[in-house]
């Protein structure tokens, strides 16, 4: 089996669970199965991976593992579900804090039950008290329906221990709270009753994930991909039984991207780069950056680079936009409103153009980071009006359907500090949108090549950046040529080609491995 | 059926305890269908059980019972055949015959306790954290299966224990949290039992739904026979009767019942509450009924029943005392070997033998002391608890201190062997079952000194010897198998 490591699979997906989302697909369409290791309990994981279009077929959660919950058929569990053993009990709804309010006939409180509002009154949790008002515990449900973790109080009302049990009500693993030598209360151990009836203690989560990851490699020969590196990249170099590793970087591994020969090595990446030479394979998704982690790290194993983002079928299959076609003067932009997008510069580019080319727009497609009180927002917007653009640039919000917008646009433009590929480009050049980057690494300066699909100017020099979509506007023929180039040049993220380097790899994984790992 | 209530069956048991293996003992030879149930958890219940040679099918304890785990068949556990045990990745290191640990990477991270009276046999596990700190531990029921797991707060006290069935799913949970500001159980909670799960706030609350799902099942006759239980017993639902026996005497004060009734005993005594009240003697029943100007619906039936010797003894060249029962501060065992120092001065061949438990250490620790002081060290023993003690055989006499007895169940056994009775004169004990020159003496003025004088007199007197031996045995024959099976079949009709 092929397995990618990561936490879960929130609503709120970062560039790795796109990634990870993108290799489901690409696996699937060419029949190869494969498995999402989610290491992180929670209680709605199969409801947001469904959601993100990862089946159970797909996903392959510790906690499910041990809780003999891989497989489980929702069920509704509401109020009027729970058993709470007693009598003659009295509802209360308080519809503003979305719970009921149990009682017993004498007023005496029973329980809390909190649900899920935008689920029908799925239960979330009940707050258990006994019959002398104490609250002592508190029973989580997973969203499919049945108790998963149990949280059991102290009498001074901390959590004192907890408890994971399998649909059939057996307790498999539990954690314990203790006071430590500084007099602190902090979690000292688990323990776990596996499926094969062993037990089993752990000092921390660290341990009983990379137990969980050598029971899944019992019999060997599994392909580990590791997403996300600090999740087990000790426990990848300590596996008993044979299988071939990838540390797989989604970031740049230096600390400054632009400076990766010298600047402090990517804190996440660190303990994974200072034992590289015990993973089988470390894959980046552009070359430039393959080829500054040889040059840097000098690694003995195999590098691969494989791109983390895939141009549908569907998109090479639509007809090309010519540029009489487009809104003359469009710019956009597709990033996170946040400091290392760097979207200030942008702006600063866009006043610089409007001098020439009067019909120029910039719209700005995103959520806003909202770090520092929504600060980057705030001056990007400072930015807009200090250069008295405020009928030019547009702050569009997050959008995720952006093919009409991108059919409609001439350039893309990237001012960032930082990227680890940036799949919006990608997106773009695909819609036939020529990039205008800065000499970014890593992925723009990849995506985007001089006088084939765009330009990329020198790093931080927002004037260049403005000359450069000048000139473009200035010459509609240059324009058309560029974005036919990125059309064609967007052929490099087909799932064909993109399954053909990891073909390479799992060639490489065969060959290390001595046999089949397509199990 | 007859239904016995009790709270457990302990390796050393009280008096109420053998007097309810009798009853069921006699009710099964009587053709009547008897159970006792009993409320404790006991994981080595099966084990004393057989101890006791008690038929497994007339006991019904009710952790078993919602355990799933009754008329389990016992399986050898050894410790080292346990599936838990990841040998793989642990070692077990045997300490000694009853310790083992389990070492991961060197580290301690649990011991093994062997089951008590085994040879490597599971008994229970604990499990430590990094820094020592016990997390969990579980204790294996006697017949070889995972019966109960505990976990415990941060300060060290119990926070939950979890009973399992066999299968391993949990069946009741405890839960320990504060009540009048200490740590204490305060909710238990019965899980998916047929079906649906129920909570109680206390453990009596527990007991009470078990007597009635019993009696549900199978509607009987109950017998209180613990007044810690008698609440329980009153809240049955449809019992065909419910019948209270008294075992001690209920008076705050013995010798002044008119004091009042200890308050343990006002629920049991109170009219209306059972259908009758049983008392071990006429003379107890009596003094409720008069003192109390009560109402009360009484019956009388004894304690217990005993196996009469054939043949009177005579007085012997080595002559043997003895006393049997709770070796404890309210049995008066220092006036005991104060007595026998004073008879033992008169004659050095004398011997006394004392068997029973202790009631604690520091009692002990005091009557070792006093052996040593009143130097009889070569003229005394105590002997261990004994299920059925054997030294009634070479007994010459039976001394007994105490101040008070419901029934006097340790002099009846004497004299069913022959064995003739010294005894300060007490209530209930006195006329009723030690009689003056009939099957031994009262010693109204309460004092070592003469109860070594009676004794002594007695010893002398070969020819009396003789006569109150045979006295003892016609006596005892009272409270033979008969007598016992007569007065109970009058009391509880199934």
């Amino acid at each position: 089996m092929i397995y990618f490591i990561n936490f879960g699979m929130p609503d709120h997906k970062s560039g790795i669970e796109h990634a990870e989302l993108k290799r489901i697909k690409l696996f699937e369409k060419y029949q190869t199965p494969c498995q999402l290791v989610v290491r992180d309990w929670n209680r709605t994981l199969h409801m947001t991976a469904n959601a993100a279009g990862v089946d159970d077929e797909h996903l392959l959660s510790m906690f499910d593992y041990f809780q003999e919950a891989s497989h489980v058929l929702p069920k509704r569990v509401t109020v009027s579900d729970l058993d709470l053993g007693l009598k003659n009990l009295v509802i209360t709804e308080e519809s503003d804090r979305s719970r009921y309010l149990v009682t017993r006939p004498n007023k005496k409180l029973v329980a809390r039950v909190n649900y899920d509002n935008s689920q029908a009154k799925q239960v979330i949790s009940t707050e258990l008290f006994d019959g002398y008002n104490n609250l002592y515990r508190v029973d989580l449900y997973d969203a499919r329906g049945f108790c998963s973790l149990r949280q059991w109080y102290t009498p001074d009302n901390k959590i004192g221990s907890e408890e994971w049990l399998t649909p059939t009500g057996k307790s498999v693993l539990r954690t314990f709270y203790k006071y430590d030598l500084q007099n602190k209360l902090v979690k000292t151990s688990w323990i776990l009753r596996d499926k094969n009836h062993e037990v089993h203690t752990f000092d921390n989560l660290d341990q009983l994930f990379e137990y969980f990851l050598n029971r899944i490699n019992e019999k060997g020969n599994n392909v580990f991909v590791l997403d996300r590196s600090l999740l087990a990249d000790g426990a990848l170099t300590r596996l008993k039984r044979p299988a071939y590793t990838v540390m797989h970087l989604h970031n740049s591994q230096a600390g400054d991207a632009q400076d990766p020969m010298n600047s402090i090595v990517n804190n996440n990446y660190e303990y994974a780069l200072a034992n590289l030479d015990r993973y089988s394979a470390v894959v980046s998704a552009t070359k430039r950056q393959t080829a500054d982690v040889i040059k840097r790290f000098d690694p003995k194993c195999k590098m691969f680079t494989i791109p983390v983002g895939i141009v549908s079928d569907e998109t090479f299959n639509a007809k090309p936009v010519l540029e009489k076609d487009r809104t003359f003067g469009k710019v956009i932009a597709v990033a996170r409103i946040a400091h290392e997008k760097r979207l200030d510069d942008l702006v600063k580019a866009i006043a610089i153009v409007k001098q020439e080319i009067p019909e120029v727009t910039l719209d700005i497609y995103g959520y806003a980071d909202p770090s520092n009180d929504y600060g980057e927002k705030r001056k990007v917007i400072e930015t807009i009006a200090k250069m008295g653009l405020d009928d030019s640039v547009k702050l569009k919000g997050y959008k995720s359907e952006l093919a009409p917008v991108l059919d409609k646009a001439q350039i893309f433009g990237l001012t960032s500090r930082m990227e680890g590929f940036n799949l919006a480009i990608m997106e773009a050049i695909s819609h036939g949108v020529v990039g205008v980057t800065y000499d970014v690494n890593y992925g723009p300066n990849d995506i985007v090549i001089n006088e084939q699909n765009g330009a990329v100017v020198s790093y931080g020099d927002y004037r260049a950046l403005a000359q450069a979509m000048i000139k473009l506007f200035k010459d509609p023929k240059l324009m058309q040529q560029m974005s036919t180039g990125a059309y064609t040049s967007s052929k490099r993220y087909s799932s064909e080609n993109v399954w053909r380097a990891w073909q390479a790899l799992f060639d490489d994984a065969k060959q290390t491995l001595k046999g089949d790992v397509f199990k | 059926m007859i239904y016995l209530t009790g709270e457990n069956v302990f390796t050393f048991n009280s008096g109420t305890e053998f007097s309810q293996f009798e009853r069921l003992d006699l009710f099964k030879r009587q053709g009547k269908t008897a159970k006792l149930l009993l409320r404790n958890y006991n994981r080595l219940l099966a084990k004393d059980i057989a101890t006791h040679k008690l038929d497994p099918t007339t006991v019904l304890n009710m952790y078993d019972y919602f355990q799933e785990a009754v008329g389990l068949q016992r399986k050898k556990c050894p410790l080292r055949l346990l599936k838990s045990m990841a040998l793989k990745d642990h070692h077990i290191v045997g300490i000694d015959n009853n310790t083992s640990e389990l070492r991961y990477q060197g580290n301690l991270i649990g011991k093994i306790a062997v089951m008590p009276e085994t040879v490597g046999l599971v008994g229970d596990i604990t499990y430590f954290d990094r820094m020592g700190h016990t997390i969990f531990k579980e204790y294996w029921d006697w017949r070889g299966f995972r019966s109960m797991v505990e976990t415990y707060h941060p300060d060290g006290s119990i926070a939950t224990q979890q009973f399992l069935k066999p299968t391993g799913e949990i069946a009741l949970e405890i839960t320990h949290m504060y009540l009048d500001g200490k740590i204490l159980p305060t909710s238990y909670k019965l899980i998916a039992y047929r079906g649906k799960d129920y909570v109680f706030d206390t453990q009596d609350q527990l007991y009470t739904f078990f007597l009635n799902e019993i009696n549900a099942l199978e509607p009987g006759v109950f017998i209180s026979d613990r007044r810690t239980l008698d609440n329980c017993v009153l809240n049955v639902i449809n019992a065909k009767q419910k019948l209270a026996y008294i075992h001690s005497v209920p008076f705050v004060d013995d010798k002044k019942p008119q004091k009042g009734i200890l308050p343990a005993y006002r629920t049991a005594l109170t009219v209306g509450n059972f259908d009758q009240v049983i008392f071990p003697t006429k003379a107890e029943a009596n003094t409720v009924l008069q003192v109390f100007e009560s109402k009360l619906n009484v019956a009388v039936a004894p304690d217990s029943w005993v196996k009469v010797a054939t043949s009177p003894k005579v007085l012997p060249k080595q002559k043997v005392l003895i006393y049997v029962g709770r070796i404890a501060e309210d049995k008066n065992i220092t006036d005991l070997l104060k007595c026998f120092k004073a008879m033992y001065l008169q004659d050095a061949t004398l011997r006394f033998k004392l068997q029973g438990y202790f009631s604690n250490t520091d009692y002990q620790t005091k009557l070792q002391q006093l052996v040593s002081e009143l130097h009889l060290q070569d003229a005394v023993e105590f002997l261990p608890y004994q299920n059925e003690p054997k030294l009634y055989q070479d007994a010459t006499l039976f001394l007994n201190a105490s101040p008070s007895e419901g029934f006097g169940m340790n002099m009846l056994e004497s004299m069913a062997h022959g064995v003739p009775i010294v005894t300060y004169a007490i209530d209930y004990t006195e006329n009723n079952l030690v009689k003056n020159d009939i099957n031994g003496y009262n010693v109204k003025n309460k004092t070592p000194k003469l109860l070594a004088k009676k004794a002594l007199e007695l010893l002398g007197d070969s020819e009396n010897y003789h006569k109150l031996s045979k006295g003892a045995l016609k006596t005892a024959t009272k409270y033979d198998a008969k007598a016992f099976s007569a007065a109970w079949d009058l009391v509880v009709s199934e």
